[in-house]
């Protein structure tokens, strides 16, 4: 064997190397992407399951917010039904997310509710949820921002188009995410004593 | 968290009795080290300006033993009370719920169950146990000194092998350990870690065989301080919420030490390097304000973790009076 032969030899040997190295380095960071995705899943679920009971218990207190508690039970309803678009999926998110926000702050002026150890626990297992679901929001963006990183960065974007490795969308906060809860919106719905 | 004002109070009014006590006990001591230490001098120079054989030499030794024994003995005893009135007295000024044991310390089961260090101490002792609850969180600290050895074996010209052993720290400093205020079942580990650039990102891409992952936080200024390694990219971003890594950040710059950090069962492990000691003064006065404010600061820097670092803030499921 010649030395140009082995030159060539090692030339394809380290090639095919990099080529796995490459593409097994896209899958793994896909796979964060696609566990950070099925984790906010599971957050949202665990928020679906929480809001009945949240209902159930707010329900004998909150007398003059019936609309809001019938607007989250119907939300919530069509969020579970599934057959969702994405861009459905997420607006329905952001109203449950507004709904919820509002009922708590509504939540401080019945004395009693707050008192109530049924709905402290509550109170506290939506704090858990939306506190996991926003580390679940980061981890999807640092998992798709690592993702997006290695398939636009050469040569490994070589290997995402031969593999169909396709960039992705970040998320992007909803207008009336970031807008602060604004409670008189749900005084003005009670009749004046 | 006490003001300096209010320290400054305790130590001229409700303190001064103790450390007027405790500064005649020093003296009695030191008195007693001089006298017998004279005594011993002068009786072992006699003894030797005798006949210089071997029975004088043994007697000599003998009383210079006697004398070092009986000193540490008296200093021991001196010691107990200045760390149980003085120190324990300090502690309970910050907080009343605490309790101190002087010579009790973190065992070592807890400080490897951190997973902060991975080497296994050959040499591991401590002192200075706090430990109780502040608000809803409960706490314990206490000083440890953390070592392990390398040994050499080395073989002369002559054939014969030596073992030498040389020292070295895993970790020396406190050791403080709070329930943290929420449920996680993953593991967290905060490395300090100062280097930048190209070395910086080589550790990052070689950190998998350790078996961690790293976790690449939001914050610039946390990166530069630490290199945040986790096992479950979601659970370790629970843990580390924005605000924690900003008050960790602040705690770090505050106090410009090393400072560990590690998450495990949910428990928050802190391991705060430096060289601290609660060692009786034996020639400078017990009175004196610089030393009393050190080991306040000093106090005061562990214990306000629970506060620096928001940790009565129980929202979260994971609540004094029930868990969902």
């Amino acid at each position: 064997m010649n030395t140009f032969t082995l030159i060539l030899f090692a030339l394809i040997i380290l090639s095919t190397l990099s080529v796995i190295l490459m593409y097994n380095l896209l899958v793994v960071r896909r796979n964060r992407v696609q566990y950070a995705l099925s984790s906010i899943d599971a957050m949202l679920k665990k928020r679906y399951d929480l809001i009945p009971n949240l209902i159930k218990t707010v329900r004998q207190y909150m007398k003059y917010e019936q609309s809001l508690l019938t607007e989250l039970t119907e939300v919530r309803a069509q969020a579970v039904s599934g057959h969702l678009h994405e861009m459905e999926k997420r607006d329905i998110e952001s109203k449950i997310e507004r709904l919820l926000r509002n009922i708590i702050a509504v939540a401080e002026n019945y004395p009693e509710l707050k008192a109530s150890s049924n709905f402290l626990q509550l109170q506290a297992a939506l704090n858990e949820v939306e506190e996991q679901l926003s580390a679940a929001r980061r981890a999807f963006s640092a998992a798709v921002t690592e993702y997006n990183n290695a398939v636009n960065s050469f040569p490994a974007n070589i290997i995402a188009f031969l593999f169909n490795f396709r960039e992705m969308k970040w998320f992007e906060v909803e207008e009336q995410e970031r807008q602060i809860v604004n409670i008189d919106d749900y005084f003005n719905e009670r009749p004046a004593k | 968290m006490k003001t300096f004002k209010e320290f400054n109070n305790f130590i001229k009014n409700d303190f001064s009795l103790v450390l007027s006590v405790l500064e005649e006990e020093r003296k009695t001591y030191w008195k007693y080290f001089l006298k017998n230490l004279v005594l011993s001098i002068s009786a072992v120079s006699i003894i030797m300006l005798g006949a210089q054989d071997f029975v004088n030499f043994l007697l000599s030794i003998t009383i210079l033993f006697v004398f070092i024994f009986f000193a540490y003995k008296r200093y021991s005893v001196y010691r107990v009370h200045y760390k149980e009135k003085l120190i324990g007295g300090i502690i309970k000024f910050i907080d009343n719920s605490l309790s101190y044991s002087p010579f009790d310390y973190i065992p070592e089961s807890k400080f490897l169950n951190s997973n902060i260090f991975n080497i296994t101490p050959d040499r591991y002792s401590g002192s200075d146990y706090v430990s109780g609850k502040i608000g809803y969180t409960e706490i314990e600290f206490s000083l440890i000194d953390a070592e392990y050895k390398i040994e050499t074996t080395r073989t002369d010209n002559d054939g014969h092998t030596h073992t030498e052993e040389d020292w070295y720290t895993i970790f020396n400093g406190f050791f403080f350990i709070a329930d943290f205020n929420k449920h996680f079942s993953s593991q967290v580990l905060l490395w300090p870690d100062t280097s930048k650039g190209f070395l910086k990102f080589l550790k990052k891409k070689f950190s998998f065989l350790s078996g961690w992952q790293v976790i690449n936080l939001e914050d610039t200024e946390f990166e530069k301080y630490y290199i945040a390694y986790g096992k479950d990219q979601v659970e370790a971003r629970y843990i580390l919420s924005p605000n924690l890594i900003r008050r960790i950040v602040d705690y770090r710059k505050k106090y410009n030490r090393k400072i560990y950090v590690s998450f495990k069962d949910s428990l928050m492990y802190v391991g705060i390097s430096g060289n601290f000691t609660f060692s009786p003064p034996v020639l400078r006065g017990i009175k004196d304000y610089q030393r009393l404010k050190e080991i306040y600061e000093t106090l005061s820097m562990v214990i306000s973790i629970v506060d620096e670092f928001n940790l009565n803030t129980r929202i979260w499921s994971k609540q004094p009076e029930f868990s969902v």
